[in-house]
């Protein structure tokens, strides 16, 4: 729900893991054999397959954190969520949980997530858009008002009532 | 499905046949290995016999968690697929899994992240829980508030699956 496409080109790229674990481990078979490729050139290759392969793998783990973030961020009905809340949910502490989800934005892998700090120090993910989003609705059953991100189903703050008519 | 049968399907033969494949290679390569080490022919052949079993063993043990996860994800689907509300607390499918929740939470995660298994994820409003849903792209067609008929208690459900008032218990249709 909220992954870019970047997320898919990650997941394609990452067949190519495959063909590189055969590479790595077709060079390293010929090297035992024959020292004559003992050379500057097969090391240099090595190093540049090996280089590749840890790339891959990190851009995997990047891939794979954004995925399980978009399906958590699916089910906050209400659209935004308190950090801690996902910091008690994974285990992880806040502060590497921020990095993770800035990583993901970094690699344009999460779209519609922003993270909110307010004033009192609570970070805050906002789904769909930072603060322009919310606006004042009246419950059609008490009249108390709420506010309200568009596209999010959203209750009564007061009675609990639907604010849909 | 909570799973990509496909994915998973494919992934534990494929494993499958590495480890039986692998098996008698290691088997042969720790014979050399005491020969080897036996008639004292150190050198060439001994690195070459030490390097090929660094290898095999690393894909070995890395075919053998492979089997192992897909064997977990499938058990996982097996538990979600037999839950009516769509809401089941971790530590039950940890202490049915039997093993600590923490170790239980690290793997699905990594499931969940490498789409494994779909439609599901930790709870956000309580993180104790695992919720389903039916897979929709939009908030609005997961989630609809509304009203018991009984009791007449606001709720909010998630469609498509069953849901029950929070107040009476009562069935809600979706």
């Amino acid at each position: 729900m909220y992954l870019t496409w970047g997320y898919k080109i990650y997941r394609f790229f990452g067949i190519i893991g495959i063909y590189l674990w055969a590479a790595i481990l077709l060079f390293f078979s010929f090297g035992i054999f024959s020292k004559e490729l003992w050379h500057f050139d097969y090391f240099f290759a090595m190093f540049i397959l090996i280089s590749m392969w840890s790339v891959h793998l990190y851009l995997l783990w990047v891939a794979k954190k954004a995925k399980f973030f978009s399906d958590f961020f699916g089910n906050c009905r209400e659209g935004f969520i308190q950090l801690r809340v996902l910091s008690t949910a994974i285990g992880a502490c806040e502060e590497e949980l921020l990095k993770e989800i800035k990583r993901c934005q970094k690699h344009h892998l999460l779209k519609k997530v922003h993270i909110v700090t307010d004033h009192v120090k609570y970070t805050t993910i906002r789904l769909n858009g930072p603060i322009d989003s919310y606006r004042i609705k009246r419950c059609p059953k008490c009249g108390a008002k709420n506010h309200v991100i568009d596209g999010f189903v959203t209750t009564c703050e007061y009675c609990h009532g639907s604010l849909d008519k | 499905m909570y799973y990509e049968v496909a994915k998973i399907r494919s992934k534990k033969i494929l494993c499958s046949i590495i480890i039986a494949l692998l098996t008698p290679f290691v088997a042969i390569l720790g014979i050399l290995l005491l020969y080897v080490l036996l008639t004292h022919n150190e050198g060439e052949a001994l690195n070459a016999v030490l390097a090929f079993l660094f290898v095999t063993v690393i894909i070995y043990i890395r075919s053998i968690r492979q089997v192992k996860r897909a064997h977990i994800v499938q058990r996982i689907n097996h538990m979600l697929e037999q839950d009516e509300d769509g809401l089941i607390p971790i530590a039950d499918i940890a202490q049915q899994l039997g093993m600590e929740q923490r170790h239980f939470l690290r793997i699905f995660i990594d499931a969940v992240g490498k789409a494994q298994l779909r439609r599901c994820s930790i709870y956000p409003e309580d993180p104790t829980y695992i919720i389903l849903d039916n897979g929709s792209l939009k908030i609005k067609e997961r989630f609809r508030a509304t009203h018991c008929k009984v009791c007449g208690a606001a709720n909010v459900i998630r469609l498509g699956l069953d849901e029950h008032c929070k107040y009476c218990g009562s069935k809600i249709e979706s």
